[in-house]
């Protein structure tokens, strides 16, 4: 079997794997879903059976996991209890939002971030060094759900710079394509800050570590015996070499978001996945919240499978091992 | 024993990240010790229509908040409560990985496919998200369950470490002539292994308490951790929400002692990793 195959079959595996310890996790803690579908009043013994019928409890254990696994192979999740509409629906219609706000935190995060790890190794032990990454740790020790307050505290409140919440102005709704795209582009800084500011420390390290054992080999130093500019050893040599161990960052990245976008969409009322998944727990919603984090964990494994793809394709040795 | 743990702290001390990070950490500790013996009561609500919201000043060092209660005192007990927690679910979580790393890398074979397969799998799910559902259902979570509950969901990167160190150690010399002088399994992992792959069980425990502290603000601010009236950090800033914009110092001052906490133990556990492995700097 080759390389691709194997790998692929492990994460499936891996998700199977992951998808029976969720349900079997669910069952095992003390608490009575029924007693939050019904609010905690009582319920007649006919409808504790309605219910029970409803949500497959009266059903043995064995052929309410195959149900489980079943429906979540084909993404059905049941009924949201608060929206009372499929959970599928749902995160359908939510996932756009999120994955904006994915994308724009992946841009900041591999420009920006790659680009100050690449500052700090040529720096190494500097000033300039020391400070970011004290300033990186800081972000990363930083509640994003405070930081997100922080800044609808000094933009949006004091300075009236940019809006506080939301995804688009209501009154925007009709307006022209140009419009509608600045303004979403002028909800999206904040939160996109917020998620960035305190995820970037990863990326920073990783492109530091890569770049100081890059300019540590022997092709490196050759290089600048040749007499090439400093601009051609460190990004054509150097940080070229390094590219491969820094792209398997992309799998790292993938869990950061998807916890990180829970806090932040909850604080800016960015109507995405996070959102959806904070709102879910406030309600005990317990479909809804069942069906996201299969949907995290969908996204873990299928990012950290690309993220080793790519890292095959660049690298033959990583075929290998 | 005593001799590397001391060797261990002045190198530590040596570094000026782990030192600002232990100077920081003593005085936060002081502070969640002393401090309640001279503050008021956090809980101690005062004249509501005259003591309210009050900016921070000379009876409220940090003013108080909008059940007119002291800002300062709460954040005292928060942070204590935020420390206690951390402490205590790190130290458990790191005893479970290293246990689970030393059997699978030390029983290699079934034993460790097994554990190991099982390992990815609980990496696969969002901490935050076993978390979120269990507490979704288990309403009114007591404290010792969630210390439990925060330890359960994080050992599995400690676990893997451990396994890969015990794999590198178990191959050389000195444990091939312990199995040759007829040790047994026990001993060797408790006298042999374990001491050697100690580095990445005390780095994973220390960048461990950090992750606590954070990810049970963010749940308590989900509105699932702790619960009122205890003051707790994350409680802190939730509740701010409503008022954050008349009375900023609500929301500020607890989510800087978050910050300050974190970045202090972190700080601490990277000059630990550095101390231990120089090839990671």
């Amino acid at each position: 079997m080759n390389w691709l195959a194997r790998r692929a079959l492990q994460a499936v595996g891996t998700a199977l794997i992951a998808l029976t310890l969720l349900f079997f996790l669910v069952r095992s803690v003390p608490g009575d879903p029924l007693a939050i579908l019904s609010e905690d009043r009582p319920l007649t013994s006919e409808q504790v059976r309605d219910l029970q019928r409803r949500y497959q409890l009266d059903q043995p254990l064995g052929s309410q996991f195959v149900a489980f696994v079943g429906g979540a192979l084909q993404g059905d999740f049941g009924t949201s209890i608060q929206y009372g509409r499929p959970v599928r629906q749902l995160v359908l219609e939510r996932l756009p939002r999120t994955l904006l706000l994915g994308a724009a935190v992946l841009l900041i995060n591999f420009t920006l971030g790659l680009w100050l790890g690449v500052q700090q190794a040529l720096h190494r032990g500097r000033p300039i060094d020391r400070v970011l990454t004290t300033l990186s740790l800081a972000g990363y020790a930083t509640p994003s759900f405070w930081l997100g307050l922080m800044l609808v505290m000094l933009f949006a409140v004091r300075l009236h710079w940019l809006p506080a919440a939301g995804s688009l102005d209501p009154g925007l709704e009709s307006a022209g394509v140009a419009s509608v795209l600045g303004d979403r582009l002028r909800h999206l800084i904040l939160p996109a800050l917020t998620l960035a500011a305190v995820s970037i420390a990863s990326s920073m390290r990783y492109q530091r570590a890569a770049m100081l054992d890059a300019l540590r080999q022997p092709y490196v130093i050759a290089a600048r015996a040749r007499g090439l500019t400093d601009r051609r050893v460190v990004w054509g040599h150097a940080w070229r070499s390094a590219l491969p161990s820094v792209l398997t960052l992309f799998g790292l990245w993938l869990p950061i978001l998807v916890v990180g976008a829970v806090f932040v969409e909850q604080v800016f009322a960015w109507q995405g996945l996070g959102s959806l998944t904070a709102g879910a727990a406030a309600a005990r919603d317990y479909p809804l919240l069942m069906g996201t984090a299969v949907l995290a964990t969908a996204a873990v494994v299928t990012g950290s499978f690309l993220s080793d793809v790519l890292h095959a394709l660049l690298d033959p040795r990583a075929r290998a091992e | 024993m005593t001799a590397p743990l001391v060797a261990l702290a002045q190198a530590v001390w040596k570094r000026p990240g782990g030192r600002a990070g232990t100077i920081a950490l003593a005085l936060l500790a002081l502070l969640a010790l002393c401090g309640p013996l001279v503050l008021p009561s956090p809980t101690a609500q005062g004249d509501l229509l005259h003591e309210a919201l009050l900016p921070p000043g000379v009876g409220h060092l940090l003013g108080t908040d909008q059940l007119s209660r002291d800002v300062l005192s709460r954040i005292v007990s928060g942070l204590r409560l935020s420390l206690i927690i951390g402490l205590a679910s790190a130290f458990l979580a790191v005893v479970l990985g290293a246990a689970v790393g030393l059997i699978a890398g030390a029983r290699a074979g079934l034993v460790d496919s097994v554990l190991m397969r099982m390992v990815d799998a609980l990496l696969a799910i969002p901490r935050l998200f076993v978390l979120l559902l269990v507490l979704a259902v288990w309403d009114r979570v007591p404290l010792p369950a969630l210390v439990l509950l925060l330890a359960l969901t994080g050992w599995y990167g400690t676990s893997r470490l451990v396994r890969a160190e015990t794999v590198r150690v178990r191959s050389e010399d000195f444990v091939r002539a312990a199995e040759a002088l007829g040790a047994g399994r026990l001993r060797i992992a408790l006298h042999h292994l374990l001491p050697n792959v100690a580095a990445p069980i005390i780095v994973a425990g220390t960048l461990g308490v950090g992750d606590v502290i954070l990810l049970e603000a963010g749940l308590t601010y989900l509105g699932l951790g702790i619960r009122p009236p205890t003051p707790s950090l994350g409680g802190m800033v939730l509740d701010s929400r409503s008022v954050f914009v008349t009375a900023p110092w609500t929301s500020i001052f607890p989510g800087l002692v978050i910050v300050l906490t974190v970045l202090s133990v972190n700080l601490v556990g990277d000059a630990l990793r550095e101390a231990l492995d120089p090839r990671s700097t």
